[in-house]
């Protein structure tokens, strides 16, 4: 088995090296937080997160409809995402009248079968199109407030606040396993397996342990996460 | 979480996948108000006030102008909760290299005079006065 897991090791190695690299597109912020638990900003372009298994990442994107009171506006094409600027001749102007059929398909939202929203994720997806919806009913005289109600509940930083106070207390034993994942993959093993001495390391015992590991993260995720959500719904 | 599933080394990272997400109905100018350095946030402000201003420029008779004002109006908001003054971020940036005749008003990088435009972000540069 020490055979098998030092033709093993580099793979292991490189499979996490490609998990901590990430690609953000342009209009994309990925906030990262580093080992000091300082966050950086990374604008576009192919990037390593932090390596550190208590690094976390959060991904936001500028509104990629604007709206107006008459109607929205669309990026086009691809040349918005080649553009740092905002140029109306990138953008497709859609009025409120003329939306026939509007569904939220996962990540995207569909306006009258041909245009596409692409959020950054389906929670932004399905807020941004319960809003659009909201638009639409509504008379023309009251939409200017409700855009302007909507952009400024996105700057509302004091919710954002809130979560991060309350973010250590639902993820701490998941956080730990994971560090214990990290150790054992990246300080144990190698020792294992390249150390003269390692005859008393038990392998079988060891892989075992590092299922059992994977296993309670993927189950405490999960739990986590529908903890944590129904806990925080924030904006959903 | 697939990427989880199909990678296990990719747990270690579990935390990262399940709060990816979550700000991601915020602007990331609120996000970064909470999470960056100071610095930092003032940068990402400093040019998401050039994104707009550029923006309001534009002209389209559909009311392009109206979505860019109100944005203006709740950044301007942030802005005037997070005690930062529009004119600090408004200062052109310390002169770094000596020789430099020019810097971008963008991403502040400095050129040497017989350069016009900087050739990331495609703007005309500022001339050191």
């Amino acid at each position: 088995m020490r055979e098998i897991f030092s033709v093993l090791f580099p793979y292991i190695v490189i499979l996490y090296i490609i998990d901590c690299i990430s690609y953000v597109k342009r209009h994309d912020f990925l906030f990262v937080s580093n080992f000091r638990g300082y966050f950086k900003l990374i604008n576009s372009g192919l990037c390593i997160k932090s390596v550190s298994p208590l690094s976390r990442t959060f991904l936001s994107r500028n509104n990629p409809v604007l709206f107006t009171s008459s109607g929205i506006y669309l990026p086009t094409s691809e040349q918005h995402c080649q553009n740092i600027f905002y140029r109306s001749e990138d953008f497709t102007f859609i009025p409120y009248h003329d939306m026939d059929t509007f569904e939220i398909d996962g990540k995207r939202v569909r306006l009258n079968h041909g245009n596409f929203i692409n959020p950054a994720s389906i929670r932004y997806a399905k807020h941004i199109g319960s809003f659009i919806q909201e638009l639409k009913d509504s008379k023309p005289w009251e939409r200017r407030d409700k855009i302007k109600a909507f952009l400024d509940e996105a700057n509302d930083f004091g919710q954002i606040e809130n979560h991060e106070k309350s973010f250590t207390i639902p993820f701490f034993y998941l956080k730990s396993l994971c560090i214990f994942l990290f150790a054992c993959i990246f300080i144990i093993l190698p020792i294992g397996v390249y150390a003269n001495h390692s005859v008393y390391f038990n392998f079988p015992i060891f892989v075992l342990m590092i299922l059992l590991i994977y296993l309670t993260i993927i189950i405490m995720s999960y739990t986590s996460s529908v903890r944590f959500t129904r806990k925080n719904s924030i904006k959903d | 979480m697939l990427s989880v599933i199909l990678m296990p080394v990719a747990a270690i990272h579990v935390l990262s996948y399940l709060t990816r997400d979550i700000y991601a109905n915020f602007d990331p100018l609120a996000i970064g108000r909470v999470l960056l350095p100071r610095n930092d946030f003032q940068g990402l402000l400093r040019k998401e006030l050039f994104y707009i201003d550029q923006a309001k420029t534009q002209h389209d008779p559909c009311g392009w102008s109206e979505f860019w004002e109100l944005r203006q109006k709740s950044v301007m908001g942030l802005l005037a909760k997070t005690k930062i003054d529009l004119s600090e971020l408004r200062l052109p940036p310390d002169k770094r290299d000596r020789s430099a005749a020019a810097c971008c008003p963008l991403c502040y990088a400095e050129y040497r005079s017989g350069f016009n435009r900087c050739s990331d972000c495609s703007i005309n540069l500022k001339p050191y006065e």
